[in-house]
């Protein structure tokens, strides 16, 4: 692989251990997967589930991270206990630690690593919306796919070691999905007519996606058939669902994209396969993501991934002089930057005073209240496809779910009652 | 039966082989305070990798495999090295990222010649393998 001079000063330790470990760690990786050289990394995003004494091995002598660095959705066990009573006894989803003293002394490692502390799956909800061609290197592939797939930036497929390595260095290998020739689709997706696409709500853009998930596996895709205006939130419930069900992060959206402004543009010199999604899949998405009783309702989960500032009015206009049902807890996931603004207007006034729980945590994969000891919640509605996948499996199978948009979810967490 | 190879991440181990054949994800499909295979629904459910040649197809999956991992090293708990059919990203992570010597792209597939129980000798600096079958 070429280097340059600089490149090669920190792989030759010129910069300390932690600088030298991280810039060989990503060469041998570039040169499995044929990277020939390395390229600026524009933002990297990490996760607070990398252990203390990885970050303390591969940062050794560096003072400060080289690229702008976020940091993912992150626990708050003191804040749980403190304002919400939720005391989590066992480690969430079996490997991370909740322990309050080590999440906090992670937390202040990553600060003085100068790491900003967005605690936030989606950046992009607080202004970190990177420019077409921009190479980023993000935990968490809901973020991956949406920055390929709408922002026509170029994020691979990072791990919590690889990611953490290019915020030290300021580099990445060059390769996979940040080079143009591996960004065409290899699978086009056709969407029936006959399932008005125009009148698709979040939900029904997640459900189509966890189908287009299962069929395309890791291949890049181009669905054709939707809406010519698709907004950021719809954009996000589309694109979310594909690395659940599958493991695709590039997903184009003929018409709509900005590298699939016609279906040529988008497959390029590929030959790719045609798939038709009907009414049969969708409702196979909608079986698979509805596996409780509606009578056995006792959480609704909104916000996965965080809320966009819109997505918070617009629960706060449902919300506004109602009450969320006693025996319901509705956790509302949004990040601390969005929570102040939506304070600023408001919203978290409403919001908080009909009852619902705001969180800045992951409220999917590891929503604390699925993790309490001795307790399991029976069921829990939700407009996100993640938070259901990922709730099924993550709480043990204790906890079942339904899955409908927003409004449904409010209505359900208001009445208590699941409307079919 | 020695086999060439390419070289993952260097270094040299022998040992007990055990092979899965379901791409492997070190989240949720190794724990690392015990080295065992948590999940009943994988087919080495139980089973220790603690110490031995561990023999998979692929990666798979979570972008946090690559910390447990290192937390699995920390607690002297993984595998002596790694045979892989064909490498992917995360995984190809993992194993640098916790140092694990390993090999992939055998001349030969190694779901087809090795089996649990083998001894086999991982030389990732030479990049080779050989396999001794079990009597």
């Amino acid at each position: 692989m070429k280097l340059t001079d600089e490149e090669k000063k920190m792989l030759d330790g010129h910069y300390g251990p932690g600088t030298r470990k991280s810039m060989k760690l990503l060469v041998q990786w570039g040169r499995l997967f044929d990277a020939e050289r390395m390229v600026r990394v524009d933002q990297a995003h990490l996760s607070i589930s990398y252990p203390s004494e990885a970050v303390n091995e591969f940062s050794e002598g560096t003072p400060k991270m080289r690229a702008t660095t976020t940091l993912h959705a992150t626990y708050n066990p003191r804040y749980w206990r403190e304002k919400h009573g939720v005391v989590i006894k066992r480690r969430l989803g079996g490997y991370s630690e909740v322990d309050e003293e080590i999440v906090e002394q992670r937390l202040k490692l990553l600060r003085q690593l100068d790491v900003l502390p967005t605690s936030t799956c989606s950046p992009y909800t607080i202004g970190f919306i990177p420019k077409p061609g921009d190479v980023l290197c993000l935990t968490g592939t809901s973020g991956q796919a949406l920055s390929n797939s709408f922002f026509g930036a170029r994020a691979g497929r990072e791990s919590v070691s690889t990611s953490f390595a290019a915020a030290i260095t300021g580099r990445t290998p060059l390769m996979g999905l940040l080079r143009k020739e591996e960004r065409y689709a290899e699978v086009v997706i056709k969407v029936d007519k006959s399932l008005n696409p125009a009148g698709f709500t979040e939900a029904d853009y997640g459900a189509l996606a966890y189908a287009i998930g299962g069929l395309v596996g890791q291949k890049n895709v181009a669905i054709e058939g939707l809406p010519q205006y698709v907004s950021l939130e719809n954009a996000r419930a589309l694109v979310s669902p594909l690395p659940v069900s599958g493991a695709c992060v590039m997903c184009h959206v003929i018409g709509v994209t900005p590298e699939a402004n016609t279906l040529e543009q988008a497959v390029g010199d590929n030959k790719p396969e045609t798939l038709l999604i009907t009414n049969k899949e969708m409702r196979e998405s909608y079986g698979i993501l509805n596996d409780a009783r509606r009578s056995d309702l006792d959480m609704v989960v909104i916000g996965c991934p965080h809320l966009t500032i819109r997505e918070v009015g617009k629960l706060a206009s449902m919300l506004n002089g109602k009450k969320v049902s006693a025996d319901i807890v509705l956790a509302v996931g949004i990040s601390k930057p969005t929570y102040t603004l939506a304070k600023q207007s408001g919203y978290t006034e409403i919001i908080e005073k009909a009852g619902a729980k705001i969180l800045d945590c992951c409220i999917g994969a590891v929503n604390p209240f699925c993790f309490l000891e001795n307790e399991s919640r029976i069921a829990a509605a939700t407009n996100s496809v993640r938070a259901a996948h990922y709730i099924q499996r993550m709480s043990g199978g204790n906890t079942k779910t339904l899955y409908g948009d927003m409004k449904k979810c409010v209505r359900a967490a208001i009445t208590r009652k699941w409307e079919e | 039966m020695k086999l060439k190879g390419r070289t993952v991440n260097p270094g040299k181990a022998e040992g007990e082989a055990i092979v899965t054949r379901t791409p492997f994800s070190f989240l949720g499909e190794i724990d690392p305070a015990t080295g065992k295979v948590p999940s009943p629904n994988h087919e080495l459910y139980g089973q220790s990798l603690v110490d031995k040649i561990f023999v998979c197809p692929t990666g798979k999956g979570s972008s946090a495999g690559p910390g447990v991992g290192y937390v699995a090293k920390l607690n002297n708990n993984l595998p002596k090295a790694m045979i892989i059919g064909e490498i992917e990203p995360i995984l190809a992570a993992a194993i640098l990222t916790a140092d694990i010597p390993a090999m992939d792209q055998l001349e030969k597939n190694p779901l087809d010649v090795i089996e649990t129980g083998d001894y086999v000798i991982v030389d990732a600096d030479q990049g080779f393998v050989e396999v001794i079958k079990k009597s």
